[in-house]
């Protein structure tokens, strides 16, 4: 039966349910993993340009508003490190950046998720299995990373 | 720090061009450019590389043309040994030395690059027939299933151990092995590589171990590349893209090896 489900016939890039499947794939790229990739981008901008003003009130000695620790004792001044909050901008730069990396890595999930879908709405009962497996070890990657 | 993103951008863009074009995900150049290169600690290099494999995967996935995309049908079947292989390659990623590995993945590899090699020196015909045509041709049927779920399951673990997608071995699996056309091997392997990476990416995100600094100016780089790679890899003939497929298992080969030897 399983060997049945895994080894049916494929090749089904040129029908009607494989051009709309493509299409699922071809959308979800557009719609979530854009917009992923540009917030990370406005993320990655808002944390340059906070650190960037941050780093220069830090040489000019004058702490400013909203400001975390920027400096470890004994570093030069100007040594920016990572993963601190430098600023505000900083701050929801990297938590735009964080979001981003979030939204982005969900996409094959949410992309064979939505295959998954069309494939019950055909009660293609076989391709729903198999798409429902990959889902499935992927939400219990995720859960193992929690643990 | 501008200067610092700027060339982790521009790496992005070289990997993603050379993922989207031979089917791979860039994963494999990513890793070794951000450790050789920037010194950065192997599960932060992994962690980039997860998220640029993605990266690859959506962009190309965004330009794809109809009759010329993935054969998604087949790609999920392999998904299933692929995503379990990686789950049980991050398992037991502390449980292998740094050696043993990197010897592993060059034997692998090397094996792969010779058998793809003499496979195709026996049925190349691209005088007589429409050569960039036959990589999409929809006339086929996919053959050696235990043998291509067992090599998806190697290429996943490996994926979940190196932070690459696992396409250099996914690519030459489908097409020498299962008899799928080389253009519908390397379009499925994109949107495989995706899914695999994911599969870990979703692990390291869980765990804390992709940091945005690196990871995101790589990524921004890895999808304009693969947005490049995939336009140029329509126009490649499948003679270009099999040399190219060969010549790169070999110097990856090499690296390992070379790295395996002086000791991890």
């Amino acid at each position: 039966m399983l060997a049945d489900i895994i080894s049916a016939n494929t090749g089904d890039t040129g029908q009607a349910h494989g051009r709309r499947v493509a299409l699922i794939v071809r959308r979800v790229a557009r719609i979530v993993a854009v917009p992923a990739l540009l917030l990370m981008l406005g993320g990655l901008l808002a944390y340059g340009i906070g650190s960037g003003w941050l780093l220069r009130q830090a040489w000019a000695g004058l702490p400013g508003p909203g400001t975390v620790v920027l400096i470890r004792p004994g570093d030069p001044p100007g040594h920016l490190f990572s993963g601190e909050a430098a600023s505000g901008e900083a701050a929801s730069g990297e938590a735009a950046m964080s979001l981003g990396l979030l939204a982005l890595a969900l996409v094959p999930a949410i992309t064979v998720f939505l295959i998954l879908l069309d494939h019950l709405r055909d009660r293609r009962w076989k391709e729903a299995a198999v798409a429902a497996s990959v889902v499935a070890i992927m939400a219990f990657s995720a859960v193992l990373g929690k643990k | 720090m501008w200067l610092t993103w700027a060339t982790l951008t521009g790496i992005g863009v070289g990997a993603g061009m050379l993922g989207a074009m031979l089917g791979l995900g860039g994963g494999i150049f990513l890793v070794p450019a951000l450790t050789l290169l920037f010194g950065l600690p192997m599960r932060v290099a992994v962690g980039a590389s997860l998220i640029g494999v993605i990266a690859t995967s959506a962009g190309v996935a965004c330009v794809s043309r109809p009759g010329r995309s993935a054969d998604v049908s087949l790609a999920l079947r392999l998904e299933i040994a692929s995503t379990l292989g990686a789950l049980l390659g991050s398992l037991i990623a502390g449980r292998l030395s740094t050696r043993t590995l990197s010897l592993l993945f060059a034997a692998i590899t090397l094996a792969t690059a010779v058998y793809t090699y003499l496979k195709t020196r026996r049925r190349v015909s691209p005088a007589s027939e429409d050569a960039v045509e036959a990589l999409f041709r929809t006339d086929y049927r996919p053959s050696h299933w235990p043998a291509g779920l067992g090599f998806m399951g190697l290429a996943g673990a490996l994926s979940g151990l190196t932070g690459t997608g696992g396409g250099f071995i996914k690519v030459p699996v489908m097409y020498s092995l299962m008899e799928v056309p080389l253009g519908v091997a390397t379009a499925s392997s994109n949107f495989m590589v995706g899914i695999t990476a994911a599969a870990s990416a979703l692990l390291y995100y869980s765990r804390g171990d992709i940091y945005p600094l690196v990871a995101v100016p790589t990524a921004l780089g890895v999808f304009v590349g693969a947005l490049v790679g995939a336009r140029l890899a329509a126009r490649l003939h499948v003679e270009t893209l099999r040399k190219a497929l060969i010549v790169l298992l070999i110097l990856v080969a090499v690296q390992m090896a070379w790295k395996g030897l002086q000791g991890g």
